[in-house]
């Protein structure tokens, strides 16, 4: 596997200004053809995450997967199910453990799990302004 | 190197918070909707080329811009 660059995003937000935002563009493979999707590259996220109507995109029978519940920001709880995703990256392909959540609103985020932990180590690079995913 | 550069600063009242699918090459919101179902329905009523947008969330607040280097 080779090292992955992504170059720096940036959002304005009120009374803050100009931030960088960690998001990059990665492939699934849906019903309608493999499409690319932004993800927000989340260190707080223990799962990759997407919202409910991506299961029946992705060919995924939620019944047969197991139940659980996610916790957010300030306690708020959704149901989830975890399923297993296959992220297409610019020189691989890898399946990681994913949590799909009961509503349609959910952005795409990139969690630790079979990815920050096993696969690559993120580097946020300022210098370079890019994210770099590189081998472990 | 080439730069692109798109701007997601009047997606923001119009589309936020929700999500979009973005021409890869020119930027150009092809469907929309205010959650992921109502933006897939959409790009299937135009039927769009999914092999060739970019699906994104939309926040609320604030703008996105993208830089990237083809």
């Amino acid at each position: 596997m080779d090292k992955l660059s992504f170059p720096f995003q940036y959002s304005a937000i009120p009374y803050i200004g100009r931030i960088f935002t960690p998001i990059i563009p990665i492939k699934l493979k849906t019903v309608n053809g493999v499409a690319k999707f932004n993800f927000l590259v989340d260190t707080g996220a223990d799962l990759t995450t997407l919202p409910h109507f991506m299961a029946s995109r992705l060919g995924i029978d939620l019944s047969k997967e197991k139940q659980g519940v996610a916790e957010g920001l300030g306690g708020f709880r959704v149901k989830t199910w975890l399923v297993k995703v296959d992220l297409i990256l610019p020189d691989n392909k890898l399946t990681v453990r994913a949590s799909i959540t009961d509503e349609n609103s959910t952005p795409f985020l990139l969690g630790r799990v079979d990815l920050l932990d096993v696969v690559y180590s993120w580097n946020f690079s300022v210098r370079q302004k890019q994210i770099i995913f590189e081998p472990i | 190197m080439k730069k692109q550069g798109q701007k997601f600063v009047g997606l923001m009242k119009r589309y936020g918070p929700g999500f979009v699918a973005f021409s890869e090459a020119s930027g150009r919101v092809l469907a929309h909707g205010r959650d992921i179902k109502k933006m897939w329905e959409d790009a299937e009523k135009k039927r769009i080329d999914f092999s060739k947008v970019v699906i994104s969330h939309v926040p609320k607040y604030g703008s996105l811009s993208l830089y990237w280097r083809g």
